[in-house]
């Protein structure tokens, strides 16, 4: 068996160090990235007009507020939950320009793509971490 | 290989000792040359190795962030306004992209373990 350098175990775990770092953020990305994902979003209300959120494939607005924090009613509004959009309807509630806070859950991935998606930080630590076994492996 | 019999000439078995010599030390030098060349040889494979699994693991976290972050939204995002077979296969791409990430990664997972 090989025997690793003192050279050699520095530089590894070094290595090691960077990679698992990074791993925890892309880890989180991965997770927040799929499934169902709550989002909070201000937008610039048009009247009669959609506007367009950051997400797709809307699952529920959870609330609407206009920007004295006032709850604006589902009647109000209407949503195209395919395209991601919303429109406000014209009336008191809520002024053209106003910025508005939506919360509201999106299909980020589904089925197949969300199980995929999952593993692949599994993998990413497996990888890490057969390379360190196969070090220690030599090493012993 | 060589066989001296007694019969042999002292000047002869002389020449012979002496190339037989010259061989061993040949010899010895040509392994002692194969050997250093293996060791750097070895050495250099295990930073080569050492190279690619940095690569790997630094293009799958950008591989992943982009298509994570930039690429299933954005078609998933078209793939709302599209239908019938355009739609479906628009719908195919995210999951495509991420088992594109999934044997990205399985197969040196794979072959390290072998």
């Amino acid at each position: 068996m090989a025997k690793l350098s003192t050279k050699g175990i520095v530089a590894l775990v070094i290595g090691l160090t960077i990679a698992g770092s990074l791993l925890v953020p892309v880890s989180d990305v991965f997770a927040d990235s799929t499934g169902t994902v709550s989002q909070t979003e201000n937008v610039s209300a048009e009247l009669d007009s959609y506007v367009e959120l950051r997400g797709y494939d809307i699952q529920s607005v959870n609330n609407v507020t206009d920007s004295d924090g006032n709850t604006i009613d589902f009647g109000n509004y209407t949503v195209d939950s395919d395209a991601g959009r919303i429109r406000f309807a014209s009336g008191d509630h809520v002024t053209e320009g106003e910025t508005v806070t939506v919360e509201y859950d999106y299909q980020a991935t589904d089925g197949s793509t969300t199980t995929v998606a999952g593993i692949v930080p599994l993998l990413l630590a497996l990888l890490l971490l057969v390379k360190l076994a196969t070090k220690v492996g030599e090493m012993s | 290989v060589f066989t001296i019999s007694t019969s042999t000439s002292g000047g002869v078995k002389a020449t012979l000792l002496f190339v037989l010599v010259m061989m061993k030390s040949e010899l010895v030098a040509l392994k002692t040359g194969l050997c250093a060349k293996l060791e750097r040889d070895f050495q250099a494979a295990q930073r080569g190795q050492m190279t690619n699994l940095t690569q790997l693991v630094i293009g799958i976290l950008i591989s992943g962030l982009v298509i994570m972050e930039v690429f299933i939204p954005v078609i998933s995002d078209a793939a709302a306004n599209l239908s019938g077979t355009e739609g479906t296969i628009a719908n195919l791409l995210p999951l495509f992209a991420v088992l594109l990430l999934l044997i990205a990664l399985a197969a040196p997972l794979m072959s390290r373990t072998r």
